[in-house]
Formats: C-alpha cells, sequence, structure tokens
C-alpha cells in the first residue's frame, strides 16, 4: 500500500512542474544548514578518499597522456583534485585534519593530485609540488597551520616547488588572506621570489584583484612594488590594465612605486588606462606629482594620443586640462591628433580639441591629407561640419596627388 | 468563517491528504489568520511557496520504503547541489560509490543510473548531455 502511494506521487506531474533547475539548486542553499549540515565535510571526504586510492601513486606523471587512461577510467578525479580544498575550506578543515593531512604527506598522490589542479588545457605540469602549497592554494589554514608546525614534514612558508614557487604565492595568487597572514607570520619568507615566470606574490595578488592581499603584502617593507613578470608588467600595470580603480589607489599608497615605468613596448600606465578610457584611473594617476604625462612609447606616442584614437572623451578632457600636455604630436604615419580623432569620427573628442589654441588645424599627413578630408573621405558628417564651421580651417587645401577634401570623398 | 472555509476546501483534498504533515502545518498557519483577507494570501503563499514544495519533494524522498534509496537519494541530491560544477552521470556515480576508508573504487559499489533517478523521486534527472541535474520545468 505504502510503495502504490510512493510510485504514484513520484509520477505526480504535479511535483515535477514545480521545480525548475536554478530553484531546486536556491533551496538547497538556502536550507543547507537543516537538510544537509555536512555536505562539505561529506563531499571533501569522498574527493579526498577518491584522490587516495592506490592507483594514483603508481608512477610520476610527466605528461597529459601518460595520465590520459586512468583520468578516463576514473572520471571524479578531475573534480576531486580541483575542487575537494574548496568543499574543506572553513569549518570542515578541522573535522577531517587527520584525513587531509595524511593525503597531504603522500607525496606521489599529492604529486598527480596538484599537477591535475594546476593542469591547463590538457597540459599538465611538469614539475611538481608539494602538500603545503596544495594547501595554501586552496587557502587551508587550519591544516596549513598543522604543517608548519609538524617538524617531520620540514614543511616551512618559504618552501620551495619544482617552479620555484612558495606556498605564499599560491595563497596570493588565490586570494586567501589569511593563509597569506598565516604564511607572513612564519618564518623568512623571501617576498621579492620570483617564480620560473618570473611572478611574485604581489603581481598576482595585483593582477587576479585581490584587494585585503594586496593590503596586507604592501605592509611588508621589504617588498619589491615594481617588480616585473616576464611579460615586463608590474602589479601597477595590471591594476590599470584591470581597470581596477581600488587596487590602483592602494598600490599608489606607496611612495616608493614607480609610477612612469614602461611595459615593453614603452607605453606607461597612464597610456595604458587612457587607451583603454579608464577615466577614474587616470584621474588617480593625474593625482601623482611624479606622473609624466608626455611619456612616450618606442614609436612616440603619448597616452593623449591613446585616448584620442580611441576617442575617450572623460580621458581626453582630463589629460587637456594638464598644463604642460603636448598635443603637437603625429603617429607614425604623420597623422596629428585632430586627424585621429577627425579618421575614427570621436566627435566629442574633435570638439574638445578645436577648443585648443595650440593644435593645428589644417595639419597635413604623410599624403598630405587634413583633418577635414580624414573626416569627410570617412563619412563622418558632424566632424566635418564642426571642422567647416571654424573659418580657420582650410577647405580647399589639396594632398599631395592634387585633390580637395571634396575629390578624395567622391572619390572614395 | 465561511469564506475561509470555502478557500480551504478548494484545496485539491486527495494533494493535501498526501502531504498530510505539511497539510497539518499549512491548516496552522490558516488557522492563525484573523480574517479572509489574510487566510487567502496565507493560502497564496502555500501554494507558490517554493520552499513548501521543495519540502514535499524531500519529505516524500525521505519516506522511501527503502532505506537504502532514501540514502542513495541524500547522496546524490547534495552532490548535485553542493558540488561547483554539474557532474556527469559517469563522475557522480564513482562519487555515490565511494566509501570512507576505501582504498580503491569498490565498483560492486556503484549504482544504476535508473537507481539513481528512481531514489530521487524524479526531482533529479539525467539531461542530454549526460549532466545530472534537478529538473527543469
Amino acid at each position: 500500500m505504502f510503495a502504490l502511494f510512493v510510485s504514484k506521487t513520484f509520477s505526480n506531474p504535479k511535483v515535477c512542474s514545480i521545480a525548475a533547475d536554478h530553484t531546486a539548486v536556491e533551496y538547497f542553499h538556502r536550507n543547507q544548514e537543516r537538510l544537509f549540515p555536512n555536505a562539505h565535510i561529506d563531499i571533501a571526504t569522498t574527493c579526498l578518499t577518491y584522490l587516495s586510492f592506490e592507483k594514483f601513486e603508481r608512477r610520476i606523471y610527466q605528461n597529459y597522456r601518460e595520465l590520459e587512461s586512468l583520468l578516463i577510467e576514473n572520471p571524479f578525479y578531475v573534480y576531486a583534485a580541483l575542487n575537494w580544498g574548496h568543499h574543506a575550506r572553513g569549518e570542515a578543515e578541522e573535522s577531517i585534519k587527520d584525513m587531509t593531512l595524511e593525503f597531504l604527506r603522500d607525496g606521489p598522490k599529492v604529486d598527480c593530485a596538484s599537477k591535475v589542479m594546476l593542469m591547463r588545457r590538457k597540459i599538465l605540469p611538469r614539475r611538481s609540488t608539494s602538500g603545503t602549497h596544495v594547501s595554501a592554494f586552496f587557502g587551508l589554514v587550519t591544516i596549513l597551520r598543522h604543517q608548519l608546525e609538524d617538524t617531520d614534514t620540514q614543511a616551512d612558508a618559504s618552501l620551495r616547488d619544482g617552479s620555484n614557487r612558495t606556498p605564499l604565492l599560491f595563497a596570493a595568487a588565490n586570494g586567501h588572506e589569511l593563509a597569506v597572514q598565516l604564511l607572513l607570520s612564519r618564518a623568512i619568507v623571501d617576498l621579492n621570489l620570483r617564480s620560473m615566470f618570473g611572478w611574485t606574490p604581489l603581481l598576482y595578488a595585483a593582477s587576479n584583484g585581490h584587494q585585503p592581499v594586496v593590503k596586507l603584502l604592501l605592509l611588508q617593507r621589504s617588498i619589491n612594488v615594481n617588480e616585473k613578470n616576464m611579460h615586463g608588467w608590474t602589479p601597477l600595470f595590471y591594476a590599470v590594465t584591470n581597470g581596477d580603480e581600488q587596487m590602483v589607489e592602494l598600490l599608489l599608497s606607496r611612495d616608493d612605486v614607480d609610477v612612469n615605468l614602461a611595459d615593453p613596448s614603452g607605453q606607461t600606465p597612464l597610456s595604458k588606462a587612457a587607451e583603454n578610457g579608464y577615466g577614474p584611473v587616470v584621474k588617480l594617476l593625474l593625482l601623482r606629482v611624479d606622473i609624466d604625462v608626455n611619456a612616450e612609447d618606442r614609436v612616440g606616442l603619448t597616452a593623449l594620443f591613446f585616448a584620442v584614437k580611441n576617442g575617450r572623451e572623460s580621458v581626453v578632457e582630463q589629460l587637456l586640462e594638464r598644463e604642460g600636455v603636448v598635443v603637437d604630436l603625429k603617429d607614425e604615419n604623420g597623422l596629428g591628433l585632430l586627424s585621429i580623432a577627425a579618421k575614427n569620427g570621436h566627435y566629442a573628442v574633435v570638439k574638445l580639441l578645436l577648443q585648443r589654441a595650440d593644435i593645428d588645424v589644417n595639419s597635413k599627413d604623410a599624403e598630405g591629407q587634413t583633418p577635414v578630408s580624414h573626416a569627410a573621405r570617412n563619412g563622418h558628417v558632424g566632424v566635418v561640419q564642426l571642422l567647416v564651421a571654424r573659418n580657420d580651417v582650410n577647405i580647399q587645401s589639396t594632398d599631395n596627388k592634387g585633390r580637395t577634401p571634396l575629390v578624395s570623398t567622391v572619390e572614395n | 468563517m465561511r469564506c475561509k472555509c470555502y478557500s480551504i476546501l478548494t484545496i485539491d483534498f486527495l494533494y493535501a491528504f498526501e502531504r498530510f504533515l505539511l497539510a497539518r502545518l499549512h491548516m496552522n498557519s490558516l488557522l492563525d489568520t484573523v480574517n479572509t483577507l489574510e487566510a487567502h494570501e496565507t493560502l497564496a503563499a502555500l501554494s507558490t511557496g517554493v520552499d513548501a514544495a521543495y519540502d514535499e519533494i524531500m519529505f516524500r524522498i525521505n519516506t522511501q520504503p527503502q532505506p537504502a534509496r532514501i540514502r542513495l537519494a541524500g547522496q546524490t541530491i547534495y552532490l548535485v547541489a553542493y558540488t561547483f560544477r554539474l557532474l556527469s552521470v559517469e563522475e557522480l556515480l564513482h562519487a555515490l560509490a565511494v566509501r570512507p576508508g576505501d582504498i580503491n573504487l569498490n565498483l560492486e559499489a556503484v549504482v544504476l543510473e535508473e537507481e539513481l533517478t528512481l531514489a530521487c523521486a524524479g526531482l533529479v534527472i539525467i539531461d542530454e548531455k549526460r549532466n545530472v541535474r534537478f529538473v527543469r520545468k
């Protein structure tokens, strides 16, 4: 009788129709305390048990191909390796401490799991990492504390793995504030130690937008805020490129940060911010007394040039207000600022530039084209109207082939 | 009072009986109302309350006759609800087969797909990409 009732209600379409995919997930998250208070502990335990299976410690895997068949036979392995620590982090750590520490002490098992954890697009890292690095990666503070206290494993905060990475680097890269705090309080860590690819903890934290971690790191006087990675980028450069205003502000709070330090192409942080149109970031950078607004990159282009080229109105406005900003600039084809703006049809920027007394409204490029002919040829009616309204704009000027703006427009 | 009774009568009586525990809770909240308007509002909240609907499904799952199925359903549901991405059915079946302390996967502990969906009372489905998810409307 009971079984009948069960099967009948289970097939009740009413029951199924109420349940939408995400609403179910939301329901279970809302009621987790009541329904499955130990869910994350249980999932973490399942993951760790799976990762600890004997078959995963048979050898040290050097590349993906060696591991592939094992991963296919054991489909849960990838999820487990990537996520066990996320399930374990926090209150769960204490209850599965013994099991976790046992796993993390097991070299070959940690090697396999950590390689899968750090695997990118089926490329397995060749170099190994340690259990201490793995717990720093996941930000498992309780576990990390036990590892650091365990004298047998000789784990300490300055331990380097096969790629010259410290646990601090992993904790900082993933934004684990408490783990960073713990690692900074322990032992002598070389804060500026660069990994194999030139990354320092500060570079990683800044580029990944982890403000609390950056705050902690900046408090360390010995940290080099101008360290570059293999791409030649500094922490400030990453913060600027991400348009991360608060991060830029944080980094600028250190007076030893070099605001004019350029990337390999010669572009400064200001130029990068101008190019991307990050108005608030430009504002912050311009507040620095040591900023060089006219810094040129390898081909002689400045922040103002990039802002004009991309039509970043608010940035152009800010830069033009600056005393001593050079407006008499030409790119590699001899195009002046006004021509660039006119060519790309940046109406507001053209308007701003026309307000300047020191701008040459008839500047000619290598082909003898003026701003008005660039605007006309590219069909920017509004910009043409702006330009011809000025009585000092020569609309009859001819280019190197003897064409006036009108003729070259018709030809196009 | 008559209006109130009328509203209550409009509930599908059989349906209400099947979930008698929940229904009793609902009745209590209805009896707490002081006027017809409130009674109507409470009724509306009960029939659309998402939590109530899922509570009901959970109640059905947890009152299945076979304890093994209840256990299986519970594990399946938390693996679907609290993992950080969707799991494929193969991943889930392996995860379900793991018992604490195992040193190797016990293939005999792997359940059948059908068993999985059956135990979860239709709450969990295997979609066209072979991922396990909660049933969609």
